[in-house]
């Protein structure tokens, strides 16, 4: 399933390249940051919100659709849970994820506003330490990720936007946080940023 | 005097079960097994007897697992374990049921109806169990015992024990002609046992039972630790004994009465002295018709692994067919650190040889009930294979016997007993009481640590106190603190593990003189269950598919 949707990715990605190279295109770099939450409740008992901040490219080779490429980065400080006995201490954890999301990006323009849902994949290197102790453990995941958003154009190069993601990080290693059950690291993104927009021909 | 009655009979078949042969030495085997809770029913000597059924079975076959499949395990059949030395062991034996093979000469007996006074005198045989083992038991060898200097306490204690008061013991015994379980002389025997007790000041008590409409009772008689009454060491042996003529004439001279004799000559030396842990000697009924006392006493609620610390088993230590005899010492691996010093006690204070010899399969004495209860106990015998003539005949008497051997043999396992009852020495500091252990168990998305917290009761006119730490029980211990601490509490961060940790602490004084070590407390390993389906490892989690 998963080599499926990689080989449908990449030929989309090359039917967009060959696309935005035979014409004009509409360009966005964007800066946005925002939180992000994990789906998992025990998750976000250790961690609660974790900041984000995310630098993007959209090209937009046609009207409504177009792709997305960003290095999106979290990191937060958070505490162990007690999964037995009297909690007389605090240990600290450090969690922090990169990622790099390539998105199919579809759109809907309406004068000076555009409403805007991705889909695509992300490769992302996540990290997790108890740093009293020196304890770590790293991962390396491809999952899917969601997107849905909205753009405000106050000025002809300026875009406002709001992003909404959503992901899904199958863990390869069960968690005891957990009790056992495979987590899932994904979780949900809310990001408010600031677009400069160009045109190439 | 205490009373039980809990049926204790030939494994009692469930339907749809197989009994299957896994091979030891599998990597992960023993965490599978343990996770699965899969019924463990006898360790032997290179594999495990298991009970699954299909599903199990096909499971570790598709986990890669080596398995052999032996028998169904059937309702209405019954199964023994029995050691078969001859052709016509065999040809006697396999008259009674169906034999099946399972390593060099031990075989599983599968029989239509008890056979537990059918067996051929000279064949060692026992019920298979029906008790499930955890896997827990499968730990790697413990370190070797270091042997230490001959220290005084245990030499003054090993020269009191008497050639002439055992010669006088096992005279006695033999002198009731016959100690047979269901007769009479050996209800005389137990009395006689209680009384040389309590003629000792002691306080004995029989513990007694009702086993094929028979009223049987073990003796047993505590003498109290000082520190940790509640951690017990047993020394033990069976009293009755059997021959051809076992209603009339079965003097058990060797078999069992040196055992015997030696447990009263251990009571005598050993009751005036203080211990840290209780010293608990107990005199087994009925182990020739299948190790039916020692079987009833270890199901008992006194019997548990936070409470025993260690099982001496005595059984035939007076006999020398060649000499110089050595001792044999059995044990699985993981009462290796019992066998360590059982035979380091033998040698130094026997002083006579002492040969450690791991075989978990070796399961025909009363030691053996203690393993099935997953505890640490070993077996003190004169050969693994028997040599002696008069095994199990009317002509084992005490005129056979070689009571320098006796003596030395004795004054091992004394020692042994006392050693790790840990007796306690003038101008020593005192061993800290109250030893306790909280646990508490962080997690974080990937992994999780154990903060193990210890603390004990300040002992007077300690300059400091050691924490040791060891993966192995009672051996290969390290210490964790440089310097000896002040306070009476220590903080240990363990990560996760598939072993277990084991704890303990000494007090120093300020001539550097160190306590015996307080009772062991124990950090189990890193294996958690989640509905039966989940198990933490080393190595993650593992889901049962």
């Amino acid at each position: 399933m998963r080599r499926r949707f990689v080989l449908f990715f990449i030929w989309l990605v090359v039917w967009l390249t060959t696309d935005v190279l035979a014409g004009t295109f509409d360009g966005r770099v964007f800066f946005s940051s925002g939180v992000f939450s994990f789906r998992q409740k025990n998750f976000r008992e250790m961690y609660g919100q974790l900041p984000l901040l995310n630098l993007g490219l959209e090209i937009f080779p046609g009207k409504n659709y177009g792709l997305g490429l960003g290095i999106v980065y979290l990191s937060g400080q958070g505490q162990a849970l007690v999964i037995s006995g009297e909690p007389d201490q605090v240990f600290k954890l450090r969690f922090s994820r990169w990622s790099v999301p390539l998105t199919f990006k579809l759109r809907m323009v309406k004068g000076k506003f555009a409403v805007q849902a991705s889909v695509g994949g992300a490769f992302s290197f996540i990290q997790e330490r108890w740093p009293e102790l020196g304890l770590w453990q790293k991962e390396r995941n491809f999952h899917l990720r969601y997107e849905v958003g909205g753009d405000f154009r106050p000025a002809r190069k300026l875009v406002l936007k709001l992003i909404l993601a959503a992901e899904n990080i199958s863990g390869s290693h069960n968690s005891p946080a957990l009790f056992g059950a495979q987590p899932d690291l994904g979780g949900f993104s809310l990001q408010l940023g600031l677009a400069y927009q160009f045109k190439i021909k | 005097m205490f009373l039980t009655i809990i049926p204790i009979l030939p494994a009692q078949p469930k339907n749809g079960l197989l009994l299957v042969q896994v091979l030891k030495g599998q990597p992960g085997l023993e965490r599978i097994l343990s996770g699965l809770k899969i019924t463990i029913l006898q360790e032997m000597n290179s594999f495990y007897l298991v009970l699954v059924d299909r599903e199990e079975a096909s499971w570790l076959r598709s986990q890669g697992f080596r398995i052999h499949f032996l028998t169904p395990y059937q309702p209405g059949k019954y199964y023994y374990l029995t050691r078969i030395t001859s052709v016509e062991e065999y040809r006697q034996v396999s008259a009674l049921g169906q034999v099946i093979r399972l390593e060099e000469r031990d075989c599983l007996l599968v029989t239509d109806e008890v056979v537990d006074g059918r067996f051929p005198l000279s064949v060692r045989w026992k019920p298979l169990s029906s008790v499930a083992r955890a896997a827990d038991f499968a730990q790697p060898l413990s370190p070797a015992f270091k042997s230490r200097e001959v220290d005084e306490a245990l030499e003054q204690l090993a020269s009191e024990i008497s050639r002439d008061n055992l010669r006088d013991l096992v005279t006695h015994l033999q002198n009731f002609g016959t100690r047979y379980v269901y007769t009479q002389n050996c209800q005389a025997a137990a009395d006689y046992i209680f009384n040389y007790f309590s003629s000792l000041s002691l306080q004995p008590r029989f513990h007694e039972f009702t086993y094929g409409g028979s009223r049987l009772k073990n003796v047993v008689v505590d003498i109290p630790g000082q520190t940790y009454p509640d951690q017990v060491v047993v020394l033990c042996a069976h009293y009755d004994s059997i021959s051809s003529a076992r209603w009339t004439q079965a003097p058990g001279a060797d078999d069992n009465g040196s055992g015997t004799a030696a447990i009263m000559e251990a009571a005598r030396v050993l009751s005036s002295r203080p211990h840290d842990f209780t010293v608990r000697l107990v005199a087994f009924t009925a182990e020739e018709i299948g190790l039916v006392g020692s079987r009833y006493y270890a199901s008992t609620a006194e019997v548990t692994k936070d409470k025993v610390v260690a099982v001496i088993n005595l059984d035939m230590i007076a006999y020398a067919d060649a000499l110089p005899e050595d001792l044999d010492i059995i044990t699985n691996e993981y009462s290796n650190w019992l066998a360590e010093r059982a035979v380091n006690s033998t040698v130094v204070y026997g002083p006579v040889a002492a040969r450690k010899i791991v075989a978990p399969a070796f399961v025909y004495s009363d030691h053996a009930s203690f393993w099935e209860v997953g505890l640490p106990a070993i077996c003190a015998i004169e050969d693994e294979d028997v040599h002696n003539p008069y095994y199990h005949q009317t002509t084992d008497t005490v005129d056979t016997l070689n009571f320098d051997f006796f003596l030395s043999a004795t004054r091992g396992a004394v020692v042994c007993g006392s050693e790790v009852a840990q007796l306690l020495r003038p101008g020593r500091p005192a061993t800290p009481r109250n030893f306790s252990l909280t646990l508490t168990t962080y997690a974080s998305i990937f992994n999780y640590i154990k903060k193990v917290k210890l603390s004990w009761s300040p002992v007077p006119g300690a300059a400091g106190y050691n924490v040791y730490r060891s993966r192995f029980s009672h051996s290969g211990y390290e210490r964790l603190n440089a310097q000896p601490l002040s306070q009476a509490e220590f903080v240990d961060i363990i990560l996760p593990a598939d072993w277990p940790f084991y704890y303990t602490v000494t007090a120093v004084d300020s001539l550097e003189r160190e306590s015996n070590m307080t009772k062991e407390l124990v950090v189990a390993p890193g294996v958690v269950y989640f509905n039966n389906s989940w198990f933490l490892g080393n190595s993650g989690l593992i889901k049962r598919k």
